[in-house]
């Protein structure tokens, strides 16, 4: 039997997606963002964590999903990233899940384009489906290089 | 890498790289310091220094560094033996076993292997011992030189039995006595003063300096003192100090420890949210007095609050302090090169070196030593004159080069001082008009002196190993304006040229200006801030589509924060508009701000990696309120938009 892999769910524009739980350090309230001028529009700003600086990315705004006013549900989940610590603004965290292999399958070929390597398979979990983000590739071929080319 | 019995590990080379590191420093320090004195002292030590290496070197597995070190440690032993005379070929040969040491290091550490050290070295080693041109010193042994001209004296003081804090009486008056020279011997023992536990009756100090009496009985007078007993030992003195003057250092040297800057960083970091935190514990817990004035509890609150308040507040100075080093970490490097380079270039310099235990910010201090080294390079190189020269001038033939640091309201100074030809303005003007750089007759002093900061511009006829490229200056200077330092030049002909080099005490903390521009909040380093100021709306006017004021008879460019920045604009409804006037005294802009939020003192943090390459930003800070604000970094935004158009207005 395969083992078990724990899942952080979490939506962002009405759709349920999943993370590896080893690259999520912690999850926080929203807090106060501060705007950083002339950065990628992915880069909602800055937030102090504990005295340290990290860079916020809007996911909403990444997968071209309308962004909606922040709420009482709206969290910011910090990750860890190709070694760098970042937040990232979700609508909600919904819960942690375990799931078995055999409950994930490989994303349907069709939506796997260049721009989507990053979803790394399809999760079921009862009746719903979470869209399994591969992080990494996620935030360093979309922001991370939009971020240096821009400033470059 | 070796073969040991045991695995050596990152650990062990690392730890043999810094612990070597220190040593070579150190032997570059007590080797020119041996040949001045020839004290036999410094050469127990040079040779101990050598041993720890050859040792050391071993155990990680570098046979090369051994061998080299093992083979100077035979010549310093024939030395000490007397067998071969001090001789400045040894010493060059030493210095330069040092500097293959220090070469071979440096490979070793980039690379992870050694390598042997060319023959010549080993015969430069071997045949330095027989050629003698003695240095005239011949070996002193510390005691011998430490009792010239000083007496020693023993002083008894007996308090009177009701003294109120004997203890700290004594140690006073021990202390006090430092200032007449140095304590060879007290009895009871300061640690033992300060433990306040043994008794006594009476303290008997031992010192060694020129003393005189009267002075010490007059100072020393208290109440509490029954008697000041003040009997001469000298004859006796010799045999009896076992550690005198010399090893006074190694007695004061302070235990350390080696800590990663990221750790402090770290901890500074935690420091400063703490007290953060602390802010909104404060806030809450007076909304809970008010509410709960008359209950024991809130009493309770507020005094615990205030005590966390003063802990917290001292442990951030405290790790503050922990990142200050002293500034001999590299003034002690001086000696050596100052001797070099005179050889080199046949001077004769007596370096004097002041204030070596001011203390600055590490990060400071390392990106001090180029420029200092410039500065050096340059005062022989120029300022100072050939012997003969001064000779002919009425000068000692020996230059005197000093090097001084002390702190000076707030911010650190560092002296470069020679007492040579002083800076030619004449000759300046001359080749900068040749060059171009100016083009009017008559300038001042003070910016001909400015000219020699400008890139590309050398007084020398001649180009030597040292200087004369005319880089240099103007990197010295760049230098410390990125460390929000600036320069002062003094100079006069034919007394020598002194240059002053203005720092602030530490770099993690800054005072800014806090200003908002479209809602957000931010912070301008006031060193580059000149002034602040209102200007009405019709004093603004636009010269080729640029916004242009009058500032006392001159006209400054101005520049809207909020549209460089890309901020949606605010339109203000008041007549009159804020602006920062930022920039060097002769290239201001004004910054036109929506509003001030007054001065406050800042911890710098760097911005995120992934955030640091956008321009005009130096970094970020976090608020007493735990709001991120950013630092602008002036120069780049300035330099990126306002100058360029401006420039050209000024050239048609």
């Amino acid at each position: 039997m395969s083992e078990d892999i724990q899942f952080v769910g979490f939506k962002v524009g009405g759709e349920e997606f999943g993370v590896n739980i080893l690259k999520i350090q912690e999850i926080i309230r929203m807090k106060q963002i501060t705007k950083v001028p002339r950065s990628h529009d992915f880069c909602e700003g800055v937030i102090n964590l504990r005295g340290n600086i990290l860079p916020v990315l809007d996911l909403r705004r990444r997968f071209g999903i309308e962004t909606v006013e922040n709420s009482k549900k709206t969290r910011i989940m910090v990750v860890n990233v190709c070694g760098r610590t970042i937040g990232i603004i979700v609508d909600e965290v919904s819960e942690v899940l375990r799931l078995n292999e055999t409950q994930i399958d490989e994303a349907p070929r069709e939506v796997i384009t260049v721009d989507t390597g990053y979803v790394e398979g399809v999760g079921k979990v009862a009746d719903r489906l979470l869209i399994i983000l591969n992080l990494d590739k996620l935030l360093s071929t979309g922001e991370m290089n939009a971020i240096d080319k821009e400033v470059a | 890498m070796g073969e040991g019995p045991y695995k050596i590990t990152d650990e062990t080379i690392a730890l043999f790289l810094e612990e070597a590191e220190e040593h070579l420093l150190r032997l570059n320090e007590n080797i020119t310091e041996f040949e001045e004195s020839g004290n036999k002292a410094l050469l127990d030590e040079i040779f101990r220094s050598f041993h720890t290496l050859k040792g050391s070197s071993a155990i990680a597995g570098f046979q090369e560094i051994s061998d080299l070190s093992h083979k100077v440690e035979e010549v310093l032993d024939e030395l000490r033996s007397g067998k071969t005379v001090l001789s400045t070929c040894i010493v060059d040969a030493l210095l330069a076993a040092v500097d293959r040491l220090e070469k071979m290091l440096q490979v070793t550490s980039e690379n992870g292997e050694s390598y042997a050290a060319p023959a010549h070295i080993f015969e430069e080693l071997v045949s330095s011992s027989c050629c003698p041109v003695p240095t005239g010193k011949s070996l002193v042994s510390a005691e011998e030189e430490n009792v010239k001209d000083e007496k020693i004296v023993e002083i008894e003081i007996v308090f009177s039995g009701e003294a109120a804090m004997k203890h700290s009486r004594a140690y006073l008056a021990m202390k006090q006595c430092g200032k007449w020279g140095s304590i060879v011997q007290t009895e009871p023992t300061g640690e033992e003063l300060l433990a306040a536990e043994k008794e006594f009756s009476s303290l008997r100090i031992v010192i060694a300096g020129e003393i005189d009496e009267d002075a010490i009985k007059q100072e020393l007078r208290h109440p509490d003192i029954l008697s000041i007993d003040i009997g001469k030992r000298v004859e006796k003195s010799r045999g009896e100090l076992p550690k005198a003057k010399k090893n006074s250092r190694a007695n004061g040297e302070k235990r350390s420890l080696r800590v990663d800057s990221n750790k402090l960083d770290d901890a500074m970091n935690l420091a400063s949210e703490m007290i953060i935190v602390k802010t909104m514990l404060n806030q809450i817990s007076q909304e809970i007095e008010r509410k709960y004035q008359h209950d024991q509890l809130t009493w309770n609150l507020g005094s615990l609050r205030s005590q966390l308040d003063k802990i917290s507040t001292s442990l951030q100075e405290n790790i503050m302090r922990l990142r200050m080093m002293p500034i001999s970490l590299i003034f002690s490097r001086f000696p050596r090169m100052v001797r070099d380079i005179a050889r080199e270039t046949g001077k004769k310099v007596a370096l004097s070196i002041e204030g070596e235990e001011t203390e600055l910010d590490k990060n400071i201090i390392d990106e001090l030593y180029e420029p200092i080294i410039h500065l050096v390079r340059n005062a022989i190189d120029h300022d100072i004159e050939k012997p003969a020269v001064r000779k002919k001038r009425g000068k000692n033939h020996e230059a005197n080069l000093s090097l001084k640091a002390y702190q000076d309201s707030g911010s650190i100074a560092i002296e470069v001082f020679s007492d040579g030809r002083g800076i030619d303005l004449n000759k300046i003007r001359k080749i900068a008009r040749k060059k171009g750089n100016i083009n009017n007759e008559n300038i001042s002093d003070e910016e001909t002196i400015n000219l020699i900061y400008q890139p590309g511009f050398s007084t020398a006829d001649r180009i030597t190993n040292t200087s004369g490229r005319g880089v240099g200056m103007d990197v010295v200077k760049n230098r410390v304006t990125e460390l929000k330092g600036y320069i002062e030049t003094w100079t006069e002909k034919g007394q020598g040229t002194k240059f002053t080099l203005k720092l602030p005490l530490t770099l993690a903390v800054i005072p800014s200006l806090l200003v908002r521009v479209s809602g957000e909040t931010f912070a301008i380093p006031l060193s580059s801030v000149i002034e602040s100021l209102r200007v009405s709306k019709e004093e603004i006017f636009s010269v080729r589509g640029r916004e242009m004021m009058n500032l006392r008879g001159g006209v400054i460019p101005l520049l809207k924060l909020s549209s460089i920045l890309d901020l949606p604009q605010i339109e203000l409804t008041r007549p009159k508009v804020f602006v920062v006037v930022v920039g060097t005294a002769d290239r201001k802009t004004g910054l036109i701000v929506d509003s001030l939020k007054g001065q406050q003192e800042i911890v710098i943090k760097p911005l995120c990696d992934e955030l640091e390459k956008i321009r005009g930003f130096s970094g970020v800070t976090i608020l007493g309120d735990g709001k991120v604000v950013l630092i602008l970094d002036v120069t780049s935004l300035t330099q990126e938009i306002g100058h360029r158009p401006f420039t050209t207005v000024r050239s048609c």
